[in-house]
């Protein structure tokens, strides 16, 4: 009996599993297809050239990060509705996190994938997809008087060997932030500063330090007092070695040697160090937690990108201004940059289509809909002076556009930048964790040209 | 020392490593439970140093669990993924016993050749082959489908490895008995081996069941679109570029945690009922 | 069962093909594909160029001895701490089914989110275990960021989920053994661990073997918890050659490279099951 009974049940499970997988797997097809009138492989993009060629809606593909509604994925549906208004073409986005953009568009470019027209890439990667050949050339899309309306700094990211690869969705900056409220309970003001007179690394570690012996003097209640909000990430890092005249990479892309082995380099790793071993700075948290952290009112002073004021999750009050700058090398000033740039997939059918969408985001009207969502700081040089000279506009953004302007030093451009910022990325964190600082430096140097051999001809 | 007390000393010791596992089991996740029921500020704020406050929430919550079910639609990707564990571990249990059961019992040309294929396909990591993986998927159409999703997973070497080991376990009289009887093999199979092997189906079933409920890069691949969206992918929704919304994270780690649990429960008495226990008396 | 090999013209292949089609098409030419890339120079001709890069790379050689170590240690650690958190819950003691429920647990938390709340509980921070050591006077240990603890604090991380999910495969062989061999045992008055040795494993061969060779697979392919908790440092202590492989392919976008280093670590894996299968056949004869 038992034994009947259980086969009868797994016949009868099985066909109904046999149902739902067929069933499913035929109606969500439909689903997909229906959607986007041919995402799947290139003889379905083929087709919708045909359908364009008959007059119907075209639909192109871009595949992004930042999923949810408060990130890209809300934030930019009403610039996809408004470029449909306004075009006719259908734009249907995909967004994935942060991390797995990377995974995505490596998967689907090496298949040879033909089943999206534009991604967004994160400027570091532009060069890196520019040389696979992942990346269609955007020169023949864009006249030269277009590509003068970015910040030179914006515009040359984008290149790599006198090709335009990617075109600036916005750039970003670093100002120093401080939580007002622990401040003023410690009794500290911040001195008077302003773009010329800033305040420097010194001073600011000293001034949290002080703040941290009035409000946690026996170091139990978890306070930080100065940090960096990409943590042990060469995005925000490399600014100090930047702030002491040190450069991010050799000229042609593939070198660190002479680079980060020199004073500057070792200069601003030893001043991160002792700062780490004088309680200032924090060990242990990542880039993910530590932005939290001065989120939740639990440390004085952080240097990190636009958004933070907007992040906080305590009641605290946020103060803001310009980035410090070293002692003695005043002049030098320098602030990370860049952000994200639109590509166009080299295997797509729609490029033209691809194009047209990429120059309404980046330069029409989407783009101007999007700096004003975004709130992060433009790419485009009408809009940095409209700010500039803008008396309603708030200081935060002022400053952040001052700083794209005049102090914005640009990633390290290497087509290699994935073996680059593992490598250096490392070097920080070891250095954060005690490791000796030449030696980290050394070593980086050699990891670095052993992983780029490959390249090398 | 009578027997007696003998043997109450040892259910003593048995119980205190008992206890001991059972906490070191479960802190971790009372700490995941725990700051679901929190705000992020809460969250942070207390988490560091350790104290009582990091374990119990100040101000306890659920409302991050009804911002994940309302605004996010959880049940959602529950669903999907339900209908894809569910469907993977029938077709996965019949098909790589079926292959187990051949293995075991059959002399074949070609086995050895077929049996290291079963071997090396699970020696190799996913992240290794999801590039020409894909390609397969996308020519076969099915990204974005739950088709996707299911049928690269249902033939598992090592689901098949696991059939074939316990297998062997069965006593050959078994077997035999039924043949002088004159049953036909797929009536061994059907009465004789199933049967007695419920544990290894369910073993099998749960190893299905986890690989599918945890996996995350390959339907971040094939699936897509929210409708046919998986529960790992959902979570991984709540990580931002620049900020993480880690109670949503917590939260729904806690609801997917729970669901294998309920599932699983009542399946629990067939690994105390054993394989050949089951031979024996039958 | 193992001893019958029954002759029959096509049902074993019958039975076999739905299975190995599917292994072949979804699993077997992805490998083919992957470990050809590895041999392939930019022309697609033949070239053992990769593996000399490979060869020549510092890091690698680092990582291949991270990688030994880590297996060296972590292997031998969950399937003892296994096999004895089963022969607990095997007990017949009171509440028993509930504390099996309890240790089972750990693996329904996805391995990421664990490794999250480990790298808390582990913060060198006042994190919980660095408060219960200070509770003993031991100042703070930076599990995770210390190059002597990380390999560790990661063989921690792994094992506190990974020993529920294989204590899972053994309990269900110890289940097979009939009581009745032990009543024996006992009656000849074998003590606990002659009983283990010469009646439990040896009985529970198929079982372990399996749980052997599941497991070396698993941890030499494991490298999730290095890429949260880690990022393969510090000083490269945590790098394994999987997370090596997974950078190279999905961050360096150097797919030769990547197809080196698993053609490298399949070599090993499958050289190392092919041992353990001879040791534990070896023990039967």
């Amino acid at each position: 009996m038992k034994l009947k009974k259980m086969m009868s049940l797994i016949l009868v499970t099985a066909m109904a599993g046999s149902m739902v997988l067929t069933g499913c797997g035929s109606s969500s097809g439909d689903g997909a297809g229906g959607a986007s009138s041919g995402d799947s492989g290139g003889s379905a993009s083929s087709s919708s050239d045909g359908e364009k060629a008959q007059g119907d809606t075209v639909t192109i593909k871009w595949i992004s990060q930042g999923t949810g509604e408060d990130g890209w994925e809300g934030m930019t549906r009403p610039i996809l509705e408004a470029y449909e208004e306004e075009t006719g073409v259908h734009v249907e986005a995909e967004f994935y996190t942060f991390s797995d953009l990377f995974e995505v568009i490596e998967t689907k470019a090496a298949a040879g994938n033909a089943d999206f027209d534009v991604m967004s890439v994160d400027v570091t990667y532009v060069s890196k997809y520019g040389t696979s050949g992942y990346l269609e050339p955007l020169d023949q899309y864009f006249s030269d008087e277009e590509k003068a309306k970015w910040d030179d700094a914006s515009y040359q990211a984008g290149v790599w060997d006198g090709t335009m690869y990617g075109a600036p969705e916005n750039t970003s900056t670093q100002e120093l932030y401080y939580n007002k409220t622990l401040l003023d309970k410690a009794g500290i003001t911040i001195p008077e500063n302003d773009a010329q007179h800033r305040l420097t690394y010194e001073q600011v570690a000293e001034l949290a330090r002080q703040g941290l012996e009035k409000i946690d003097p026996d170091g139990t209640q978890g306070y930080i007092g100065f940090d960096f909000q990409q943590v042990s990430r060469v995005y925000q890092m490399n600014m100090l070695a930047n702030a002491m005249g040190g450069k991010n990479i050799s000229d042609d892309g593939y070198s660190l040697d002479g680079v980060i082995n020199t004073q500057p380099w070792i200069d601003a790793m030893t001043w991160y160090q002792n700062l780490v071993n004088d309680g200032i700075a924090s060990r242990g948290y990542d880039a993910d937690q530590l932005g939290d952290q001065f989120a939740a009112g639990k440390m004085l002073f952080i240097v990190g990108g636009t958004w933070t004021p907007a992040n906080m999750t305590c009641d605290d009050e946020v103060g803001y201004t310009y980035a410090p700058c070293f002692e003695g090398h005043e002049d030098q000033a320098a602030t990370s940059t860049g952000s994200w740039y639109f590509g166009i997939n080299s295997k797509s059918q729609n490029k033209d289509a691809a194009a047209d969408f990429i120059k309404f985001f980046t330069l029409g009207k989407g783009s101007d809909m999007w700096l004003e969502v975004n709130g992060d700081v433009p790419s485009r040089i009408d809009k940095q002076e409209e700010i500039a000279n803008n008396p309603d506009a708030p200081m935060d953004m002022k400053i952040a556009a001052y700083e794209a302007a005049n102090t914005a030093v640009p990633r390290a451009v290497t087509p290699v930048f994935g073996e680059y910022s593992t490598v250096l990325d490392q070097a920080w964190e070891d250095v954060r964790n005690g490791a000796d600082v030449e030696e980290t430096l050394n070593n980086a140097v050699e990891q670095f040209a052993s992983a780029v051999a490959a390249y090398k001809k | 020392m009578t027997l007696r007390q003998k043997a109450s000393v040892k259910k003593a010791a048995i119980y205190v490593v008992l206890i001991f596992m059972t906490v070191a089991s479960i802190f971790p996740i009372l700490f995941c439970l725990s700051a679901s029921l929190r705000t992020q500020d809460d969250l942070f704020r207390n988490m560091f140093p350790f104290s009582i406050k990091s374990l119990i929430p100040v101000a306890p919550t659920i409302q991050n669990y009804i911002i994940i079910f309302t605004d996010y639609a959880f049940w959602r990707p529950i669903m999907n993924t339900l209908i894809v564990t569910i469907a993977t571990i029938i077709f996965g249990c019949l098909l790589n016993s079926m292959a187990g059961f051949a293995f075991t019992c059959f002399d074949f040309k070609g086995k050895k050749v077929l049996y290291s294929l079963v071997l090396i396909s699970f020696m190799v990591p996913f992240e290794a082959i999801a590039i020409p993986l894909y390609s397969v998927a996308n020519s076969l159409h099915m990204v974005d489908t739950y088709a996707g999703m299911i049928i690269p997973a249902i033939a598992d070497g090592l689901v098949t490895f696991l059939f074939i080991q316990f297998f062997k376990d069965i006593p050959p009289s078994l077997v035999e008995a039924a043949r002088v009887d004159g049953a036909k093999w797929p009536v061994i199979f059907a009465k004789v081996i199933m049967p007695i092997s419920i544990p290894v189906f369910v073993t099998a079933g749960l190893m299905i069941f986890m690989n599918q409920w945890n996996s995350y890069m390959w339907p971040l691949l094939v699936a897509r679109s929210k409708e046919i969206r998986t529960i790992q992918i959902a979570i991984s929704q709540f990580s931002g570029e620049r900020s993480i919304q880690w109670t949503y994270i917590y939260a729904s780690s806690m609801i997917s945690a729970i669901i294998p649990i309920c599932l699983f429960l009542p399946f629990q008495k067939y690994f105390v009922e054993g394989i050949t226990a089951g031979s024996v008396k039958g | 069962m193992g001893g019958i090999y029954i002759k029959n013209k096509w049902l074993p292949y019958l039975l076999i093909l739905p299975t190995i089609i599917l292994i072949c098409v979804f699993k077997i030419y992805p490998i083919f594909d992957s470990i050809i890339q590895g041999f392939s120079s930019s022309d697609s001709g033949f070239t053992l160029d990769n593996y000399k890069l490979l060869f020549a790379d510092k890091t690698f050689w680092n990582s291949l001895k991270v990688t030994l170590k880590f297996n060296l240690i972590i292997i031998p650690v969950q399937i003892i701490v296994a096999f004895i958190m089963a022969m607990f819950v095997n007990v017949k003691v009171r509440g028993i089914e509930i504390f099996r429920t309890v240790f089972y647990l750990p693996f329904c938390i996805s391995l990421t989110i664990s490794t999250v709340i480990w790298q808390m509980m582990l913060n060198v921070n006042n994190g919980v275990v660095n408060s219960m050591l200070g509770v003993l006077g031991i100042k703070p240990i930076g599990f995770l960021i210390d190059k002597k603890w990380a390999l560790l604090s990661i063989v921690l991380i792994s094992s506190w989920r990974g020993c529920a999910y294989w204590m899972m495969f053994i309990l269900a062989g110890l289940k097979g053994v009939d009581s009745a061999v032990y009543e024996a045992a006992k009656i000849d008055g074998s003590g606990f661990f002659n009983t283990l040795f010469r009646v439990t494993i040896p009985m529970l061969k198929n079982t372990l073997l399996f749980v052997l060779v599941a497991n070396t697979t698993a941890n030499f392919l494991l490298f999730a918890p290095m890429q949260i908790a880690t990022d393969g440092g510090p000083q490269g202590s945590t790098n394994v050659l999987m997370y090596e492989a997974y950078k190279s392919a999905f961050k360096y976008s150097n797919r030769p490279r990547q197809a080196c280093l698993v053609t490298i670590l399949l070599v090993i894996v499958m050289t190392v099951c092919v041992v353990q299968n001879k040791l534990m056949t070896e023990k039967e004869a």
